[in-house]
């Protein structure tokens, strides 16, 4: 699909995921989401997103049934409620909406070379200068997964043989400070570098930029429109459907 | 015939830093190109060839500080009267790491971003890139972090290709590309008809006759020398960018002691990158000896160094090491433990405030006492030329930054020792000297270099690596 029609697309399920409705419907919603993920890009890719939230949902999970003490208790310690009706309804709201956020844009992200998503952005009137700082951004991101590896080698190249038991538990973030710290030191390090680089192509001037790029026009455009529109419409009579 | 680079009088320091201070970097720097001229500057590791080159595409000292004295024009015109922004069509670089320069997602991006900059029409644009690319034989459609440090110099090379200014500063870009790519790049160099300043710490036999002009960076200035006469070779020897007649200590070693590392059938593939494949039946590192690994760019020499060194697990095979009786077959956290890797990029091993809490830091958490790390850091400062111990590395030149990294793992003592492009940056003759002083009876090195010269010279045996196999 068009990036064009996929970018406002996420934007509808952001604010629908944010929106007082049911949690069958949140759930219909993230389930659409969760079949789009599995059939365009694979189970593999759905697992993902999953994963790098895990640590947020379960604190979400945990921490919120204690402050939602509403409705039937379902565990109570002493006179303090810990699981309540309102809790679970709260604890899986909230779940629903951090999930199918972050599937919103893993969908847009992982389907959409970061060079159209840019051209997407400009699209819909996003000046060149706010371009360059997301494309940058979205190239810094892997970058810095890159130079984190790379820095992750070096300490572990350097470190190995200090007679030291392997880092268990905490001490596995704790053994990270120092790696972050590193990166943190490097990427500081670089910023002088990328403004060169970046003066050194042209940033600054004032004459109108093009583009090699181009997204696609006409036919395939309208249909890309005409199926992100259905889809949208669908989502949006939903609401109607499951008051 | 009129010039294209003309610099009048150039004097130039660095600002003072806490620890650092600055030394006057240029005095008085005469240098007039004529358009369509290559030259080329040869200077020793820390004589400024980065420095000059970024003061002549207008970034120093706009983004370092410091103080510049002179005139430089370009084109007719003062760079010191116009930003960077505004002279892409004037003058172009070749970052000595080009990594730091590239900052898409694609290779056609990275070379088409200078002319978008420009406001060309998008057919033109295509057309430029593409035949950029084709003639570096570089992929359209490849995230440039994905390259092989070569790769990524070729890249580089292709945006300035693209755009084609009138003067290209090259700034140690012959490093680390094999010696098809060199000429291959000379030549495309030749026929583009732009001025070209190329910088060296080595001196290779293409150059000659494929140069117009030969410059000495020392002291502060540039001499002209005429390349081709004896003298000229023997000034080569002399100042370093040449290797001696001398057989260095390397080879009386011989490595006669059996292997201390072998490798057994190893495969690899990175994971989505289907077209490469690492195949080695057998690699053989002797103990108190050198195994030299050469191949083109993207060959898989690093992908095999990341692999004996424990950091990549093949998908098949094993690597066996010798501590002092049979070979045992290791898995990667003992195989981390015994040999030393030396990044290609020394700025990924090296991240501390000062020299001495980067020489220390493995020391430290050995158990040593704190005398006996003073001592040994002492000498480690002498033995490889390091500024001092309280100098932020951070700041230190691209030389300067590979000898601290190489001193690092010297004080860590590891029985295997692999150099990723260990030479790049230093000049051959210093990239021996640090040679020497990790040699050892009990110790195994290899060296990963595109120098076949320094191959043949510092090597007890050499592996030739093609498209990930044995060739």
């Amino acid at each position: 699909m068009d990036p064009r029609c996929k970018l406002p697309l996420a934007v509808l399920f952001t604010v629908l995921f944010f929106l007082p409705l049911p949690l069958v419907l949140l759930g219909a919603y993230l389930g659409a989401l969760s079949l789009a993920i599995w059939l365009g890009l694979g189970f593999r890719e759905l697992v993902r997103p999953l994963r790098t939230i895990a640590p947020l949902l379960l604190l979400v999970l945990l921490l919120t049934p204690p402050f939602q003490r509403g409705g039937q208790a379902y565990l109570r310690i002493g006179g303090l409620t810990l699981l309540s009706a309102d809790g679970v309804r709260e604890a899986a709201r909230l779940a629903l909406r951090l999930t199918g956020v972050t599937f919103a844009f893993f969908v847009l992200l992982r389907s959409t070379a970061p060079a159209d998503l840019i051209l997407a952005l400009r699209a819909f009137g996003l000046p060149f200068g706010a371009g360059l700082v997301v494309s940058v951004a979205l190239q810094y991101v892997p970058g810095l997964k890159g130079l984190f590896d790379q820095v992750q080698d070096a300490h572990r190249l350097r470190r190995a043989g200090n007679g030291a038991p392997p880092a268990r538990g905490l001490q596995v973030v704790r053994s990270l400070l120092p790696q972050l710290t590193s990166v943190l030191i490097l990427s500081i390090r670089r910023i002088p570098i990328l403004a060169m680089a970046l003066e050194m192509r042209g940033v600054g001037r004032t004459n109108r930029r093009s583009s090699m790029r181009r997204l696609p026009q006409g036919r395939r455009l309208v249909l890309s429109s005409l199926a992100a529109a259905a889809v949208g419409l669908g989502a949006v009579v939903a609401i109607f459907l499951f008051p | 015939m009129k010039s294209a680079l003309e610099v009048r009088g150039l004097s130039f320091r660095f600002p003072d830093y806490p620890n650092l201070p600055a030394a006057p970097l240029f005095r008085e720097l005469d240098l007039e190109l004529p358009a369509g001229q290559i030259a080329l500057v040869l200077g020793a590791p820390d004589s400024g060839k980065s420095t000059l080159c970024r003061i002549l595409a207008g970034l120093v000292p706009r983004f370092s500080g410091g103080t510049l004295e002179g005139s430089i024009r370009i084109a007719a015109r003062s760079i010191l009267e116009s930003r960077p922004y505004e002279r892409i069509r004037d003058v172009g670089l070749v970052f000595q790491n080009p990594a730091e320069q590239l900052f898409t997602a694609r290779c056609d991006a990275e070379a088409a971003f200078a002319l978008e900059s420009l406001g060309w029409p998008a057919q033109r644009i295509r057309r430029s890139v593409e035949a950029a690319l084709s003639s570096l034989a570089l992929p359209a459609d490849r995230d440039p972090q994905t390259l092989s440090g070569g790769e990524k110099k070729k890249l580089a090379v292709a945006c300035l290709l693209a755009v084609r200014p009138a003067v290209w500063l090259l700034d140690e870009t012959f490093e680390e590309l094999d010696s098809g790519t060199r000429l291959c790049l000379l030549e495309r160099l030749r026929a583009s008809g732009r001025t070209v300043l190329i910088t060296s710490a080595k001196w290779y036999e293409l150059f000659g006759g494929r140069v117009d002009r030969v410059f000495l960076l020392s002291g502060g200035r540039l001499r002209e020398v005429r390349p081709g006469t004896a003298s000229f070779h023997a000034l080569l020897r002399k100042e370093g960018f040449q290797l001696g007649a001398r057989k260095p200590r390397s080879r009386a070693t011989g490595g006669a002691g059996g292997a201390i590392l072998e490798a057994e059938d190893l495969r690899f593939a990175y994971p989505g990158e289907g077209a490469f494949r690492l195949e080695i039946p057998h690699l053989r590192i002797p103990r108190g000896g050198t195994l030299a690994v050469v191949g083109d760019n993207g060959s898989g020499k690093s992908t095999l160094a990341r692999i004996l060194c424990g950091l990549l697990a093949p998908a098949v095979g094993t690597v066996r090491f010798r501590p002092d009786g049979d070979l045992q077959v290791m898995d990667r956290t003992s195989l981390s433990r015994r040999v030393a890797y030396i990044f290609q990029d020394p700025d990924l091993q090296i991240f501390l405030p000062t020299v001495e809490e980067e020489l220390a830091y493995g020391l430290r958490l050995q158990g040593l006492e704190e005398e006996r790390i003073a001592a040994r850091l002492r000498g480690a400062v002498e033995s490889f030329r390091l500024p001092g111990l309280s100098a932020p590395p951070a700041l230190l030149s691209y030389g300067a930054r590979k000898r601290l990294q190489a001193a690092v793992y010297h004080l860590l003592d590891r029985p295997v020792v692999i150099f990723d492009e260990g030479d790049s940056g230093l000049g051959a003759p210093e990239f021996v000297r640090l040679l020497d002083l990790f040699r050892d009876q009990a110790r195994g090195l290899v060296v990963i270099t595109h120098d076949l010269e320094l191959a043949s010279r510092v090597a007890d045996a050499t592996v030739r690596l093609q498209k990930g196999r044995v060739a």
